[in-house]
């Protein structure tokens, strides 16, 4: 588990906290919806939640250990490897589309054959395994996603954070994105936030959900009930 | 006193190999430099700015200084590397050494960022991060490796000094013009510097092939 | 990673080749000398007929300026030097840097000048007189003086001779400082229809190319326009390179004579040096004098 105490976080330069108090769980085999407008934080708590940054008040443990306390150890990076984030805009870096699923796999020591075997499945089982010796101009904007998230699953996360994930999906890479996530949270028990607004997407999942609003957590409950509350509140406001 | 082509092709082929040389010995730490600064807040505040003045430092003055350094009665004269083409490459390098870093720096700096963070995530350590972020900051190496080189070969300060513009010896295409001018052979020292330059936009032209290639 | 220590691996190439090749067998023979001097081509030649009767050794001229040029003997940074500025020669040979002192050559400096020769010097025999005018004409606004202002051996002669008129130029308005070579300097003076200082033979190209249309010899020959030209063994030399240094400068003095009688004739249609036999009493003589001043 997942587990962000309290929570605050400001930038160096600035007076004014972006992140205020929350706290979130996400648990393994389970789902963690954030849910709010843009500039609501929460690409901010996601990277906090994935140890990218360090809060300024509260703590993130995972699964009990505090990443920031054990610092520079090596039990630091193991605990690290445990988590992935995938940012809203792809990063791809320059090759064929399976040397990018790969790059995870070869941070960590895999050879390029290993690495090459396990990208393929990845990219199978994300149904876009034709694109796998394409390079990244040739990618569309949906493609270029599927393939960051693929990079992500290809090392086997325990807990996988997903920021904005459909932007750019069709139909089809939604429903196949949809299934894949309930399927490795079910038989693999990976954990998995998303920050999201497209709500048919997230209305699939079980799981908790916050909605946010100036880095405050407004709305706190289950999936479903949180949605209707947001859309009201959207309405009404 | 007769130019012959000959003459001119041996003192073109040495520029660019002490140039290209100093260039890329000059790259090799640099890189280096230019990353373990962009990991240090302390270190990019002072040591930036300083560098960033050292841009434009006048090529007689590090000419001079290395002289005195290399000079018999010197504290490396032992290495007899005055006169000799491998001083002239020292001085360049040298000399060529805050421009790299200051503009890989700027380079490394925005793909630390982004390349820096995916690594980040994607459970690198230290050595694996710094090497995506170098990998993926190739085509800005590039550029900066264009700009350098066509620093180096620009340069007269060094070569003269540490070089002494000796024929069939240390004599290169900048030392060569300004000989030609001292002997009021306007036209022919023009025209040598016509060929300067076609040289390093020629090398520019290649290595932007090679940077696009990279890219693709 | 490996990128930087390709890179390191592929900048050393050429350096460590070069190195490689140049410890095999040669003696290399470095000599400093002054611009003006080497620019004739005299010197490429010297090494050029050496080498015929000596094939592994090579000498390495160092275009500089005089001053240059001794320093970096001193700094032990030479094995031999071929300068034209006696009084400067005179500090390092007494300091004992420079030994083994053999005249090899000598010309004349000329006062060259607009051809309306506002300060009436054409045809004088004297050059200090001459310098007297063009003060007093430069004092009356009606010339100009150009000068190498470079510490070279011409400017040190025209130093000489300021002072011999004992007359002080500096901070007048008729007086520029050039701080150039011959060649630029002379420009310069064509430029401003100003007198100026130079050596016989870089005239002589210039205005054989048409350069100078402003300019024309006004006052040659004589005693105080001497310029002569000697080679020294640099103390600090030692072991084999001194023994061969030696004997270059026995060739100069001796079997390269016979060139330098000649030397110039095709391209200027007059020699640009003339050698010393027969005046090398006169010479040191004058050398001594020059030395002191």
């Amino acid at each position: 588990m997942i587990f962000a105490d309290n929570v605050w976080f400001k930038y160096e330069e600035s007076k004014d906290f972006v992140i205020r108090g929350i706290s979130l769980k996400v648990n393994e085999g389970g789902v963690t919806i954030l849910l709010g407008p843009n500039g609501s934080g929460k690409t901010t708590l996601l990277k906090i939640l994935s140890l990218i940054i360090e809060p300024v008040k509260g703590s993130v443990t995972i699964d009990g250990l505090n990443y920031w306390e054990l610092a520079k150890s090596r039990k630091a990076i193991d605990l690290r490897r445990k988590v992935v984030y995938v940012h809203e805009k792809p990063i791809l870096i320059r090759g064929e589309v399976w040397e990018n699923v790969a790059v995870g796999l070869r941070l960590r020591g895999y050879s390029r054959d290993e690495a090459e075997r396990i990208a393929y499945e990845t990219l199978e089982l994300l149904g876009i395994r034709e694109l796998r010796n394409k390079r990244r101009r040739e990618l569309s904007a949906g493609e270029a996603q599927m393939v960051s998230i693929a990079r992500a699953l290809a090392i086997k996360p325990k807990y996988l954070i997903l920021d904005e994930p459909t932007s750019n999906l069709d139909h089809e890479k939604k429903t196949t994105l949809s299934k894949v996530l309930r399927t490795l949270t079910k038989e693999e028990g990976i954990g998995v936030a998303i920050a999201s607004h497209d709500y048919p997407f997230i209305s699939a999942f079980t799981g908790e959900a916050i909605v946010m609003e100036n880095g405050k957590a407004i709305i706190s409950s289950n999936i479903g009930d949180a949605l209707s509350k947001y859309s009201a509140l959207i309405s009404s406001g | 006193m007769v130019f012959m082509w000959g003459e001119v092709l041996e003192i073109t082929s040495r520029s660019v190999m002490i140039s290209l040389s100093a260039t890329l010995l000059a790259a090799s730490w640099s890189i280096l430099a230019s990353y373990a600064l962009t990991r240090s807040k302390t270190a990019s505040k002072y040591v930036m700015p300083v560098l960033q003045s050292l841009v434009g430092i006048p090529t007689v003055l590090i000419g001079l200084l290395l002289y005195t350094i290399l000079s018999r009665s010197g504290p490396l004269g032992f290495l007899s590397l005055l006169y000799t083409p491998n001083a002239i490459i020292l001085g360049e390098s040298i000399l060529i050494t805050p421009l790299l870093i200051t503009y890989i720096y700027g380079s490394l700096k925005a793909s630390l960022d982004t390349y820096g963070e995916l690594a980040y995530v994607l459970g690198g350590d230290k050595l694996g991060i710094a090497s995506l972020v170098i990998r993926e900051s190739t085509p800005q190496l590039f550029s900066s490796i264009i700009i350098a080189f066509s620093r180096a070969m620009g340069e007269l300060g060094i070569a003269l000094m540490v070089g002494g513009n000796i024929k069939g010896l240390t004599r290169v295409m900048t030392t060569a013009i300004a000989l030609e001018v001292s002997k009021g052979e306007f036209e022919l020292a023009i025209a040598l510097g016509a060929i300067l330059v076609l040289i390093t936009i020629s090398v520019a032209v290649i290595v932007n092939l090679i940077k696009k290639w990279w890219e693709r | 990673m490996f990128l930087a220590i390709l890179l390191l691996l592929l900048g050393l190439i050429y350096p460590i080749a070069y190195y490689v090749k140049s410890n095999n067998g040669e003696i290399r023979i470095v000599a400093t000398t002054t611009t003006s001097l080497y620019v004739t081509g005299l010197l490429d030649k010297l090494a050029e007929e050496f080498k015929e009767e000596h094939p592994n050794v090579i000498i390495d001229f160092v275009p500089v300026g005089s001053g240059e040029a001794l320093r970096r003997a001193a700094n032990g940074d030479a094995c031999m030097v071929f300068v034209h500025a006696p009084s400067l020669e005179r500090v390092y040979v007494d300091r004992g840097v420079i030994v083994n002192g053999t005249i090899f050559a000598y010309n004349y400096f000329v006062i060259a000048g607009p051809s309306n020769d506002p300060a009436g010097i054409k045809g004088f025999s004297s050059a200090v007189e001459g310098f007297k005018r063009i003060y007093v004409a430069g004092e009356r606004g009606q010339a100009l003086f150009v000068s190498r202002g470079d510490l070279s051996g011409t400017h040190v002669r025209e130093w000489i001779l300021w002072r011999k008129a004992g007359l002080n130029p500096n901070g007048t308005k008729w007086y520029i400082e050039a701080g150039a070579g011959m060649g630029k300097t002379l420009l310069i003076a064509n430029e401003k229809n100003a007198y100026v200082l130079t050596d016989i033979s870089t005239f002589t190209k210039f205005k054989l190319e048409g350069r100078l249309p402003n300019l024309e010899i006004l006052v040659a020959g004589g005693d105080e326009l001497i310029n002569i030209y000697s080679a020294y063994l640099v103390r600090s030399c030692d072991g084999i390179k001194a023994e061969v240094a030696k004997e270059i400068l026995e060739f100069v003095g001796t079997d390269f004579q016979e060139i330098i009688k000649i030397f110039g004739s095709d391209e200027f249609g007059s020699p640009l040096f003339n050698p010393v036999s027969g005046n090398e009493k006169y010479l040191a003589m004058r050398w001594e004098e020059l030395s002191n001043e």
